[in-house]
């Protein structure tokens, strides 16, 4: 069961909610338009950053494995598509620490655990300079009607650090 | 060779890109979290929630 969520009121893309311990979160889509650079610039203004971050946390606490924040992220995640079909949304896992593959794999988690069927979701590395690796996810509805060219365009970006 | 660094460099970049939006992305969920509207949406939650814990 999830936590109860609500919109925040004049942010169309913000989303909050409190944990049993007090830790409040908020979810935003925040807009990415560039994702994809010039290409596909009919999709720009649908291209959303997902960030999932804790706004209050009283005490100071280390957030615990709480398997209800999975799945209200989702529930939110689902009613954001509801009102954003065309949303295409982009997870890029903080990686200050070098746990991000490991950030990935739960979101991964959350995503199969608790969304329905009517998500396609792709997970890519990029890898910079330095060859340090970037996880991040692509996650759009199955019925957006330009989903093969932006898959496309985003195996086209994230395969350029293998050339 | 001159392509691939100019391929990298995007990349660079898009990585870059990616985490600039994503600070200041976090940096306005703490600055929202001070506003009144998200105070009021927190007061809605924890109304609901009263209520999910009364039988």
């Amino acid at each position: 069961m999830s936590y109860k969520y609500e919109n925040i009121d004049g942010k169309v893309n913000s989303y909050a909610f409190e944990t049993d311990n007090g830790l409040v979160y908020e979810v935003k889509f925040k807009p990415t338009p560039y994702l994809f650079g010039n290409n596909l610039p009919e999709i720009s203004k649908f291209i959303f950053e997902l960030i999932i971050e804790v706004v209050y946390n009283p005490e100071n606490k280390f957030p615990s494995v709480d398997k209800k924040i999975g799945e209200t992220t989702a529930a939110i995640f689902i009613d954001f598509y509801k009102k954003h079909g065309q949303a295409v949304s982009i997870y890029v896992c903080d990686s200050s620490d070098g746990k991000q593959l490991i950030r990935q794999r739960k979101f991964s988690q959350w995503f199969y655990e608790f969304t329905d069927s009517n998500f396609f979701k792709i997970d890519e590395k990029l890898i910079d300079s330095n060859n340090q690796i970037y996880p991040i996810t692509l996650i759009l509805s199955k019925s957006n009607p330009l989903r093969n060219e932006i898959f496309e365009a985003f195996i086209n970006i994230s395969e350029i650090h293998s050339k | 060779m001159e392509e691939n660094k100019q391929e990298r460099n995007k990349i660079d970049d898009l990585i870059h890109y990616l985490f600039e939006i994503k600070k200041e992305a976090i940096k306005e969920c703490h600055e929202d979290f001070k506003t009144k509207e998200f105070q009021e949406a927190l007061k809605k939650l924890r109304e609901r929630n009263k209520h999910k814990n009364v039988i």
